[in-house]
């Protein structure tokens, strides 16, 4: 899809509506990133507890557990039992900050030597803090921080069904270098098929439109661009 | 020998070198309790979340400032500045209804 996948030290969007693989592609990127290029990472989860994030890794075939034991992985329990739980709550919106996540994952990101991190979904950091112009300019920068600090990071978003706007508060995207859009349309008969679809990527030519993927046990994403759009992508340069 | 049993209400401040608005939290939380002449009946913790990066995933504090108020598990939690008669509410909730920890 992309000239060698993702710049790094950037902060990249990851959009999509319910059921479109949005959490499984946040997964694999940590997993690979682990797995394959001995990347540590973490993962903030704002809405599932990591419980249920861990038994849904193991059908793709991706022990977290491990991956925490041997300190390549951090899950921070950020969801709503967490933060909220049987507390009464209170808030103010127009006066606060994000800080006490910033100090969290910096100091999570030094402790574990993270290279890569996944926010998901900051959807609900909208929901419950309400005040977007805060949590944009907080994002923006623990992006910028987590950048210097030498961390491609990922913030996953959902999009409304149905809705023009590319995610819930139509802003998130403007805070990062690239989008992903997921997609999980019916066809004419009905059956529903998963679409990707790059919208923005900084420093690097990518494929046009979008490109079907499907979710395979023990591989994750696996993505089919057409031979044209693979076409439009620069060719490899003949070694001198 | 009579012993004098005096119930406390824990509060735990949470703040940040980076929070704008911590300072004036805090300000807010300690009036409320010299207005009301709670000194003796609250024990307030101050927690600089800076020296403890994992406490936001530990307590689930990510948005500063923060106050929590009652014992563990049953708070009642403030993000922001906190609204001076309802902080005072929640302080009595835990003193007259005698849900503080024992001093």
């Amino acid at each position: 899809m992309c000239e060698g996948g993702l710049v790094k030290d950037r902060v990249y969007i990851v959009v999509g509506e319910a059921g479109s693989g949005k959490t499984v592609f946040g997964l694999e990127f940590l997993y690979n990133g682990a797995t394959k290029y001995n990347e540590p990472g973490i993962l903030v989860s704002f809405e599932e507890e990591p419980g249920d994030i861990r038994a849904n890794a193991m059908r793709f075939g991706w022990d977290l557990n491990q991956l925490e034991k041997d300190k390549k992985l951090f899950i921070g329990d950020l969801s709503p039992r967490s933060v909220i739980g049987s507390r009464v709550f209170t808030l103010d919106s127009d006066h606060f900050d994000l800080s006490g996540l910033h100090i969290g994952l910096e100091g999570m990101v030094k402790k574990i030597g993270a290279k890569r991190v996944v926010l998901d979904p900051i959807s609900v950091l909208f929901l419950q803090l309400q005040n977007a112009g805060i949590i944009r300019r907080e994002l923006a920068l623990i992006g910028a921080r987590l950048g210097e600090l030498g961390c491609t990071t990922i913030y996953i978003t959902e999009k409304p069904a149905g809705q023009e706007s590319i995610s819930r508060f139509g802003v998130e995207e403007f805070v990062a270098h690239g989008v992903i859009l997921l997609s999980y349309k019916a066809d004419a008969l009905g059956a529903r098929k998963r679409y990707m679809e790059i919208l923005k990527l900084r420093g690097t030519k990518h494929v046009s439109g979008r490109a079907r993927y499907v979710m395979i046990t023990g591989k994750g994403l696996q993505v089919f661009p057409s031979t044209d759009q693979i076409l439009e992508l620069p060719e490899e340069e003949e070694p001198q | 020998m009579q012993t004098e049993v005096i119930l406390k209400v824990q509060i735990r401040f949470f703040h940040s070198s980076h929070c704008a608005f911590c300072p004036g939290a805090k300000r807010i939380l300690q009036e409320v309790v010299e207005e009301g002449q709670l000194d003796q009946f609250v024990e307030i913790e101050y927690i600089k979340i800076d020296d403890k990066p994992e406490m936001a995933f530990e307590l689930g504090i990510m948005a500063l400032p923060a106050i929590l108020v009652g014992p563990g598990g049953n708070e009642q939690m403030f993000v922001g500045l906190p609204d001076r008669e309802q902080l005072k509410s929640a302080i009595s909730t835990y003193l007259f209804g005698g849900m503080g920890a024992e001093a």
